[in-house]
Formats: C-alpha cells, sequence, structure tokens
C-alpha cells in the first residue's frame, strides 16, 4: 500500500535525517519538515545538541597548510618524471612491435623460424643500442636537468612567482643579463625568458639558480616547446 | 599552456568545472588552484579514514595524480568536490586493502570496542573545554568501523547523502542507515564528560528553528 502524502516526518525519519539539518544540505522542504518536527520532540533536540556539538568540534581543527607549497612541487617534478618515462615506454612498446612483426613476416618468407628470431633479435638490441647512443648525445647533463640539443636554438625557461613580479625588478634582471635575454608575460605570476641562440647551458643554469635563490619565485622549469 | 588567470578565485562548481577543463588541457596553474583548494579537505578526509597521516599524504597525492589526468573524464554528473572526494576514498580503501594484507591495520575493525574510553572519564562533573571536547570527538570518530567512520567524517564535513551515496557508491537509504548506526555507536563511544557538556541545558536550548530564524 502506497504511504499517504503527508507533510509530516515520523520520528524515526526525522532523527534520521537530522544530521543533514545540522549540516545544513537539505532541500528548504525537508529542512521544514524536519524542523517542524524537532521543535515538538526533546529526543530530537537531545539529538540535535549531540549532532552539533559534534559538527562544531570536528571542524574546530586548525587547516595544515605549511607545506603543501613543497608537495605541490614535488608532485609536479614526478608527473614529469613519470610522463617521461611513458613517453620512452612508449618507444620501447613500438620497438617491441616492430620486432615481432618483422619476425612474423620473416617466418611467411620461408627462412626458418629459429633464423627469422635471430635476426630479429639482432634487430632489437641494435636498434635499442642506437636508441640509448642517439638519446646519450642529444642530451647533455649539467647537474640540474637534462635539455635535448634539438631545442637549443631557442632555449626558455618558464618561471613561476609566488606574487606577480615588480616590473622594475624584471628590468633590472634583464640588465643584469644583457638586452639579448627577453621576458614574456604569459599571465601575473607566470612569465618565460627567451635566451638568444647563442646562449649556453651554463647561462641558462646560472639563471635558473639565481632565480630560486630568490623568495619570490615559486618554479623555474625548461620550456622545451 | 593555456593560462587559467582569468579564472577568478572564488569557489563554486561552475569555476571549479572551468578549472578542471583546463587542468585536463595540462595547466599547471589550474591544477596548483585545485590542488590548493583540495589538500587539506581531502587530506582531513583521508587522514581520519585511514588513521595514519603517513599514508593519507601518500593517498592525496596520488588521489590529486589521478586528478592531473583523469580531469578530461570528468563529465559534470557531480560536484568537482564529490567526484575528488570519491577518487580519494576509493584509493583509501585500496591503501586499507593492500595494508590489511600486511596485518597493518584490524582485520575486522566491527571487533572494535565501543565502549566509552576510560581515559576521558577523569572528572565527568568538569564541563569539557573546547580542546577537550574536539579531543573527545575525534577519539570516538578513530574508533568507528571503518564505513560508520566514512560516512559521519563526509557529513560532518558538510556533505549531504546523495553526494555521500555517490562518493562512496552505495544508495543513499545505505548511506542513511549507516549514518543511523555511527550516530549510536558515536554516543556510546563518546565519553560521559563530553555528552554531558553536549547535552546540558544550555546546549539542548540552543535549539532554534533556523528557518523560523530566517
Amino acid at each position: 500500500m502506497a504511504k499517504p502524502a503527508t507533510n509530516e516526518l515520523s520520528h524515526i525519519e526525522a532523527l534520521e535525517l537530522l544530521p543533514w539539518l545540522v549540516n545544513a544540505s537539505l532541500d528548504e522542504r525537508l529542512s521544514r519538515q524536519v524542523c517542524d518536527h524537532v521543535d515538538g520532540c526533546e529526543i530530537c533536540q537531545q539529538e540535535w545538541a549531540i549532532l552539533s556539538s559534534t559538527t562544531i568540534a570536528f571542524n574546530t581543527s586548525e587547516p595544515d597548510y605549511k607545506d603543501v607549497d613543497s608537495r605541490f612541487r614535488n608532485l609536479m617534478s614526478r608527473i614529469r618524471e613519470e610522463e617521461m618515462q611513458r613517453q620512452h615506454d612508449d618507444e620501447d612498446t613500438a620497438l617491441r612491435r616492430v620486432g615481432k612483426r618483422t619476425a612474423e613476416w620473416l617466418c611467411f618468407s620461408g627462412i626458418g623460424r629459429q633464423w627469422a628470431v635471430a635476426f630479429t633479435l639482432g634487430l632489437i638490441v641494435g636498434g635499442g643500442v642506437l636508441m640509448t647512443v642517439s638519446q646519450w648525445s642529444d642530451s647533455r647533463f649539467d647537474g640540474e636537468y637534462t635539455v635535448l640539443a634539438g631545442d637549443e636554438s631557442a632555449l626558455r625557461l618558464q618561471v613561476l612567482f609566488f606574487e606577480p613580479p615588480d616590473p622594475q625588478a624584471l628590468d633590472r634582471l634583464q640588465e643584469e643579463h644583457g638586452d639579448a635575454l627577453r621576458w614574456q608575460r604569459i599571465s601575473g605570476r607566470e612569465y618565460v625568458i627567451v635566451f638568444p641562440e647563442d646562449a649556453s647551458v651554463g647561462d641558462v643554469a646560472a639563471i635558473r639558480s639565481e632565480l630560486l635563490s630568490g623568495e619570490s619565485v615559486q618554479e623555474v622549469s625548461i620550456d622545451l616547446r | 599552456m593555456a593560462p587559467m588567470s582569468h579564472i577568478a578565485e572564488e569557489s563554486g562548481n561552475a569555476n571549479e568545472q572551468a578549472l578542471l577543463s583546463a587542468v585536463a588541457a595540462k595547466d599547471e596553474v589550474a591544477f596548483e588552484r585545485i590542488y590548493k583548494r583540495y589538500y587539506h579537505r581531502v587530506l582531513q578526509f583521508v587522514s581520519r579514514v585511514l588513521r595514519d597521516r603517513r599514508l593519507a599524504e601518500e593517498v592525496v597525492d596520488d588521489t590529486m595524480l589521478a586528478v592531473w589526468r583523469g580531469a578530461g573524464n570528468f563529465q559534470g554528473r557531480s560536484n568537482v568536490s564529490t567526484w575528488i572526494l570519491g577518487i580519494a576514498y576509493r584509493r583509501a580503501l585500496k591503501t586499507i586493502e593492500s595494508n590489511r594484507r600486511h596485518s597493518y591495520f584490524d582485520h575486522d575493525s566491527d571487533r572494535i570496542d565501543y565502549s566509552a574510553d576510560e581515559s576521558f572519564e577523569s572528572n565527568p562533573e568538569t564541563a569539557a573545554t573546547a580542546t577537550d571536547m574536539r579531543e573527545h570527538v575525534d577519539h570516538a570518530i578513530e574508533s568507528l568501523s571503518d564505513k560508520h567512520r566514512t560516512v559521519m567524517l563526509l557529513t560532518l564535513m558538510g556533505y549531504n547523502y546523495d553526494e555521500i551515496s555517490k562518493i562512496v557508491d552505495c544508495s543513499p537509504n545505505t548511506v542513511k542507515t549507516r549514518m543511523f548506526y555511527a550516530r549510536k555507536a558515536l554516543k556510546k563511544r563518546l565519553s560521559k564528560k563530553a555528552l554531558l557538556t553536549m547535552t546540558d541545558e544550555r546546549h539542548r536550548n540552543a535549539w532554534q528553528n533556523p528557518l523560523q530564524m530566517s
């Protein structure tokens, strides 16, 4: 039998909904119904007192913001490392796929399974060695980060300030390092430094260290676009 | 990278959805805002679900990593807050499961004794101070079973039962039932001193119909 439509809640229903009256998340109609019941019910008023005291006590703990910046920076470093690793894994998978196709093709061409496997293994090992050598020669490690040689002609640093920086401070920095170095504003706190074509990795590293040693810069990263 | 400086700081789900769309486009500034906005809330929730601060911090990082990777999958069927807390809850459950296998957590949390903690009973006649009360409440919540504690925490954090049902992936009626038993267990677990303070005349008289007041 369907329950008759009524605006009154039973004691059990009101008691059940009480926590959400206390945290103010019931819609207006339900709030009114629960309130109407609690007005005349001493048990529910007592329950309300316990729940509201519990809610107040629970929500008086101090927010823990002290290391949120460093935790965010660590997470971003982890994300970047994992993305580089995934890219590397994708290259490995592609190499394995090529190897498998080659082995299948050789088997079909009738040179014999053992020869096909040996030839493919040779191809994979050779390809792997070639890729490693090529990555090694394309990169240079300067103790802090790796810069891909292909992007050297347009070295850029992304700089994230804690607060929008003073334009005069940026001018001073530019004067100290010569006019060839250009600042581009991306947003209030985010800037990109574009280095001249003849800038060395050492120049970039020096400016990066200098920026990070100040208190106004939150993060400096290489922009490889 | 499309900077999100044009998005104002005010909260609100539409604003948060815009931030999340920017995160899906790999905007680090938008991600930083989401991270800072939710760090405390997720940590507060997860550390109480897991009862271990170090594990909770790992779960918060994993949750935020999932937000960074999965922001494009958010379909707007729930609030951003509900979506993020749901991810955090599932990660916390996985952590509990994997640690139970290594006997870190109790195998059967229902075995917890709900009788009131004697350490808080030294002087039941004295009214509890605000700090005392917070300790009493924290202690009592910690002693609830995993499912009851989760529903209790989310309610205290201000979520309604529909949102909680999405976070913990069960029906709204199950949420109401769990909350009913969680309250019963909490009352048993709260010290006499805390209960006396909570239900004294001053507190009971504090009840005033908020709708009539407004």
